[in-house]
């Protein structure tokens, strides 16, 4: 392999890794925004009148 | 394509990043960001009242993410001293890692992040004091006193005081002045540590053209005020348990380290020639660190143990 070809997959290696981790980083925090919804709304929120 | 970026650095516009994840971590400065995460910890469970446990977690990643995003943004303005002193030149920008631009996107993302979490899932006091403290350490500090002024680290050192009054918020949705003292022991706490610092690193700063006060009053001047902000620090320290914010355990252990805070700045006030001096100011430096993760230590577990009991 040419080193050109082994820095573009080095480069294209460290791309994945960044989008990877922003993918998880926003899914814990919708994780987070939905556990803090159920917490603020408190545990009887299913009984009341419709 | 090239172009000049905000602070007159090429940037590379068109081209795909190419910093590692490791390399962003670097850029939110993690030691300052734990030490941030203990103090706010700490102002979580000395304040009165609960806080929900989801709640409480989601606080100190929202107040870590905005230390975070201080950091990197301090690191996107200040990278063309950071280049020219030894201490801070493997910073990733200087290295030549990450472009200022995306140190300045990532840096402004994440403290916009940080502030609304904070702000909608906790409460809005802790969310606009974490918004103050982003702003003021890159406003007040990074831009504005730290290459102007020799006071720059005792104006802009508010910027790191505030954390345990964020903690305080979260859980009471106030201020009080229980906060207000854990913040005033950091912020007086902080000139001592820093002159310390700048003492034996004079010439990194005077290279870099940073008028820290020994570069600007001389060092005599510097071990002087270090010696009065240390006379002023130890008592302050000490106030907790006259107030009920901590007990007897905190009052001795502050004693303590407060005897050993004042003999290693009479040393370096005592000390002034060779390399006996610069190592008493290492000494200082070293052991203030100690000092104020000590005291929280003990304020944060007097705290915890009598949350447990009761």
């Amino acid at each position: 392999m040419s080193p050109n070809s082994d820095e573009e997959q080095e480069r294209q290696k460290r791309q994945r890794m960044r989008s990877l981790v922003i993918a998880l980083a926003l899914g814990v925090m919708a994780v987070l925004f939905y556990l803090a919804t159920i917490v603020h709304l408190g545990g009887d929120v299913g009984n009341r009148p419709l | 394509m090239q172009g000049l970026g905000a602070r007159g650095e090429a940037s590379r516009i068109g081209k795909v990043s190419e910093p590692s994840v490791g390399e962003f971590v670097e850029l939110m400065k993690p030691r300052v960001m734990s030490l941030v995460v203990f103090t706010a910890l700490t102002g979580m469970l000395a304040a009165p009242g609960s806080i929900h446990p989801v709640i409480g977690v989601i606080a100190l990643l929202a107040i870590a993410m905005g230390a975070g995003a201080s950091g990197a943004l301090n690191m996107w303005y200040d990278a063309d001293i950071d280049a020219r002193m030894a201490r801070t030149a493997a910073r990733p920008i200087p290295r030549g890692r990450v472009t200022g631009g995306e140190a300045l996107t990532f840096g402004s993302i994440l403290a916009v992040l940080s502030v609304l979490t904070l702000g909608v899932l906790v409460n809005w006091t802790a969310g606009a004091l974490l918004a103050l403290t982003i702003g003021f350490y890159l406003f007040v500090y990074t831009m504005w006193l730290k290459r102007r002024t020799p006071q720059n680290i005792v104006i802009g050192g508010a910027a790191g005081a505030f954390p345990p009054m964020i903690g305080w918020a979260a859980v009471t949705g106030s201020v009080s002045v229980e906060s207000v003292l854990m913040f005033l022991i950091i912020f007086m706490w902080t000139p001592p540590h820093f002159w310390a610092l700048a003492l034996y690193r004079c010439r990194d700063y005077e290279r870099a053209g940073v008028p820290m006060l020994p570069v600007v009053a001389g060092a005599e001047e510097t071990r002087r005020q270090i010696w009065l902000y240390s006379l002023i620090l130890v008592p302050l320290a000490i106030t907790p348990v006259l107030i009920g914010l901590a007990g007897i355990v905190y009052g001795v252990v502050s004693a303590v380290l407060g005897a050993v805070f004042l003999y290693l700045a009479w040393n370096v006030r005592r000390i002034t020639e060779g390399r006996e001096a610069d190592q008493a100011a290492r000494q200082l430096f070293v052991f203030s660190i100690l000092y104020l993760f000590l005291l929280f230590a003990v304020l944060l577990v007097e705290h915890a143990a009598a949350r447990w009991i009761t």
